[in-house]
């Protein structure tokens, strides 16, 4: 490295160059030391990491009604299932009726809460949403990419799938993971308070004009289309050790809003129907059903808040067609 | 957008480096233009719109000073210059304040304004007010709109300082040389890796002991005495590093593109009077209120009693320079009376140095004796009503025996990673935290030490017992202090100094 230093005697141009070459090598050793730095982070992260997140633990209280009917799985549960009207359309009181979804939530998570509290699930009828990106291996995004997978692919294999574009990726796995632990250490999925409404949360406005996207084929959701990653071995593989553990299972696709027409959009349909019989042929080997929803009557785009969740008008009229789906 | 955030590592500061250096091969009046244009749309990004209020501020000012050329008109118009940037200061930043105190002392009902306060307002402002008085105590008038607009608006130092002289800025921007650039650059990439992980690393951690105890005390809540004692001594510390490690990362931004600016920081902590303590923080603001208020309030020239209201008034418009509210008046006000307090047992005790005369005891009762005024000053500073200052003050003294229920229940947040570790072990780490980021700023050179830096026209710094060297060495150290900062960034807390 004696290349590196610079005597302010020399030459102003070789005083200039070995600057310049210090300059360089600094921001070098910055990166290796920032590499090296996201590995031992990463390392640790994946030993402190929980399959049950945060974001589900605050929800698990709900569980401590004994419910009969469980809402699980992503955001187009979140939003737009509505517990207690479920329970009046099936004649049960509230309260035997929760949902405990979560924003990009994944069937590994909701298979971890299973397991941690089986005499929880045993009987009751789970009903989880999915969505394209929990199997499309080509979303990486820090938002919704699914933390339990991220955790199973070692630290290699993190870095190896999203440095150097998807380094919020990262950085999003090694916070949840930290934040999951805390909730695991602090017990709030038993001893923390059940969340209102019995788990629905209701978007209560419209997305602008402009943030529409103009087709769905291209939504992020279906970018560089891959089904055949670990996001949809581990995922599917969820699904179907959780038959087992519940009294029913079913598993939904729920639709996007009513603007998009799937016949005039083939990439779209042929992606959206290769997702869906993943599910369903999934359903049919390990005993799950499934409820592909494209549109349901009465659910115009007026009830939508963006391209894939209903706004609060739209929460009875998504929750009816759903729960009377589930009766058939 | 902030120094410590992506955006502007990633993006901003490598596109704006690399349209300089291109420009400075066209000609060093090109890379003036692209620092200009730069630092436009660094301040236009936080709201657009105010980048007009700021454009029309520059230029009202700059057409004043050319007005007062006339040397019959000087006096006037700088008179009205003046009197425009204080009333304009004052409108967005005192009107709330103004308002409310005559709602509460005479009952009044008159309304809140919802005003935004222009980020950097009460810095670019004082910077042309000086430009004004000094060009009515008869300095050139600057006709080159381009320098003047990038003396006011350069990105470095344009959010929170330093406060920068014209007749230190200016001439810089009209030099044709670039013979050294690289060698600056180096020791700015350095200078501004060393303000970062101080600000990530050690401000923004401390920050943990601070926030959820103060925002207790001000809704009304009591405080056991440890933690009183750990807030307070982690504010002393996490203000300091926060904006020393600021102002060190302007001054290494400002060396990127070849600009020295004034030093804001000489390890203030180690100072064993008050007196001294004013020469070592905040540096520029304290040449601001000694130049243009302490001076021409009279100074030291009146006598003993002036000099004394002088002080006073000074530190408590100082105070008040901070942010609109009595809590900062009263910091201000206690600043002042410490500082005649000190000038009085200066006089007392003749005019020789205490330090020079004493010995190791006395200089560590005279230390000892400093820092806790800071510390008791600094409550006031932090506390957003007078009310919480004052639990907190008895919180310190053992008065009054809060409930700890306020402190995050026993969740240690390092670099924003959350763990869980008790409320007992939480104390102990935020006491060990508290004492090593002391001990640093008590016993390591402080920046400018460090990097022997040279302010412009001035020698460099006195050498420290460490010097940083464009070596392997300093670059590996360098690289780790950028490196970890990065990971602090996530936590995205603003530098405090951007509230004023």
């Amino acid at each position: 490295m004696r290349g590196l230093s610079i005597s302010q005697r020399g030459p102003s141009l070789r005083v200039q160059a070995a600057s310049a070459r210090w300059i360089a090598a600094a921001l070098a050793m910055t990166l290796a030391a920032w590499l090296a730095a996201v590995a031992g982070l990463l390392a640790i992260a994946n030993r402190v990491h929980d399959d049950v997140p945060a974001l589900l633990a605050i929800k698990l209280p709900l569980l401590q009604s004994r419910p009969e009917l469980i809402f699980a799985g992503e955001s187009r549960t979140v939003y737009q299932v509505d517990p207690n009207l479920a329970a009046r359309l099936i004649g049960r009181p509230p309260g035997t009726v929760v949902n405990i979804a979560y924003d990009a939530g994944e069937p590994l998570a909701l298979l971890s809460a299973i397991r941690r509290q089986p005499d929880r699930f045993r009987q009751a009828r789970v009903v989880v949403s999915v969505a394209p990106f929990l199997f499309n291996e080509g979303v990486r995004s820090a938002a919704v990419y699914p933390q339990d997978v991220a955790a199973r692919l070692g630290v290699a294999g993190q870095m190896r799938s999203f440095l150097p574009l998807r380094v919020g990726t990262l950085i999003r796995f090694i916070r949840e993971a930290f934040g999951a632990r805390l909730a695991a250490d602090q017990h709030v999925a038993d001893l923390g308070p059940a969340p209102t409404a019995l788990g629905l949360n209701i978007i209560d406005r419209t997305q602008p004009d402009d943030r529409w996207p103009d087709k769905i084929g291209s939504h992020a959701h279906y970018a560089d289309w891959d089904l055949s990653g670990p996001k949809s071995r581990f995922e599917i593989g969820a699904l179907c050790d959780m038959v087992a553990l519940v009294r029913k299972l079913d598993v939904v696709v729920p639709p996007w809003a009513p603007r998009y027409d799937r016949a005039s959009d083939p990439a779209w349909r042929d992606k959206d129907d290769q997702y869906a019989a993943l599910v369903a042929d999934a359903g049919r080997r390990c005993g799950f059903a499934v409820i592909n929803i494209q549109s349901i009557p009465g659910l115009e785009q007026g009830n939508y808040a963006d391209e894939m969740h209903v706004n609060a008008s739209g929460v009875p009229i998504y929750t009816s067609y759903l729960v009377s789906r589930l009766k058939r | 957008m902030l120094f410590s955030s992506y955006t502007f590592l990633f993006q901003f500061l490598p596109a704006t480096v690399l349209a300089f250096a291109a420009a400075r091969r066209h000609s060093p009046r090109a890379g003036i233009m692209v620092l200009v244009g730069a630092s436009l749309f660094f301040y236009g990004a936080w709201r657009p719109v105010y980048l007009l209020l700021f454009a029309a501020s520059v230029a009202v000012n700059f057409a004043l000073g050319l007005r007062m050329e006339d040397p019959l008109r000087r006096r006037g118009i700088g008179t009205f210059g003046v009197a425009l940037n204080l009333a304009w200061l004052c409108y967005f930043k005192y009107t709330n304040f103004i308002f409310d105190s005559l709602n509460t002392l005479t009952g009044a009902p008159l309304p809140f304004v919802n005003i935004i306060l222009p980020l950097g307002i009460s810095f670019f402002t004082f910077q042309q007010i000086a430009y004004l008085v000094d060009v009515m105590r008869g300095a050139r008038v600057e006709r080159d709109i381009v320098s003047y607009t990038l003396f006011v608006s350069f990105f470095p130092h344009l959010i929170a300082g330093p406060l920068v002289h014209h007749a230190e800025m200016i001439p810089q921007f009209k030099r044709g040389r670039t013979g050294r650039s690289a060698v600056l650059a180096a020791r700015g990439l350095a200078i501004f890796a060393a303000g970062l992980f101080k600000k990530v690393v050690i401000a923004d951690n401390l920050a943990q002991f601070v926030s959820p105890v103060f925002a207790h005390l001000d809704a009304g809540g009591g405080v056991t005495t440890p933690w009183a004692w750990l807030a307070t001594l982690a504010y002393t510390l996490q203000i300091y590093f926060d904006f020393s490690g600021y102002s060190d990362m302007a001054i290494g931004l400002a060396l990127l593109f070849g600009i020295r600016l004034p030093v804001n920081f000489r390890s203030p902590y180690q100072a064993t009077s008050i007196i001294e303590f004013w020469r070592r923080w905040h540096i520029t603001l304290s040449r601001f209120l000694r130049d243009y208020l302490y001076i021409p309030l009279g100074g030291n020239r009146l006598g003993e009693q002036r000099r004394y209201v002088n002080l006073l008034v000074t530190m408590l418009l100082g105070g008040l320079w901070h942010g609109a509210g009595w809590n900062f008046l009263v910091w201000g006000g206690l600043h002042g009376i410490y500082l005649s307090i000190n000038h009085l047992w200066r006089g007392w005790r003749g005019s020789k140095p205490e330090v020079s005369m004493a010995g190791l005891v006395v200089k560590g009762a005279c230390w000892a004796i400093t820092f806790f005024a800071v510390v008791v000053a600094w409550v006031f500073f932090r506390a957003k009503t007078a009310a919480g200052a004052w639990q907190m003050l008895e919180g310190l003294f053992g008065a009054e025996a809060g409930s700890s229920a306020y402190a995050s229940p026993g969740i240690l947040r390092l670099m924003d990673l959350p763990m869980l570790v008790g409320e007992q072990r939480l104390l102990l780490i935020g006491g060990g935290a508290v004492a090593l980021a002391l001990a640093m700023a008590l016993c390591l050179p402080n920046v400018p030490q460090l990097f022997r830096y040279r302010e412009y026209r001035r020698a460099p710094e006195r050498a420290a017992w460490v010097r940083w060297r464009p070596n392997a060495a300093w670059a590996l150290l360098s690289a780790l202090a950028l490196a970890i900062s990065l990971f602090g960034m996530w936590q995205r807390l603003e530098f405090l100094y951007f509230q004023f």
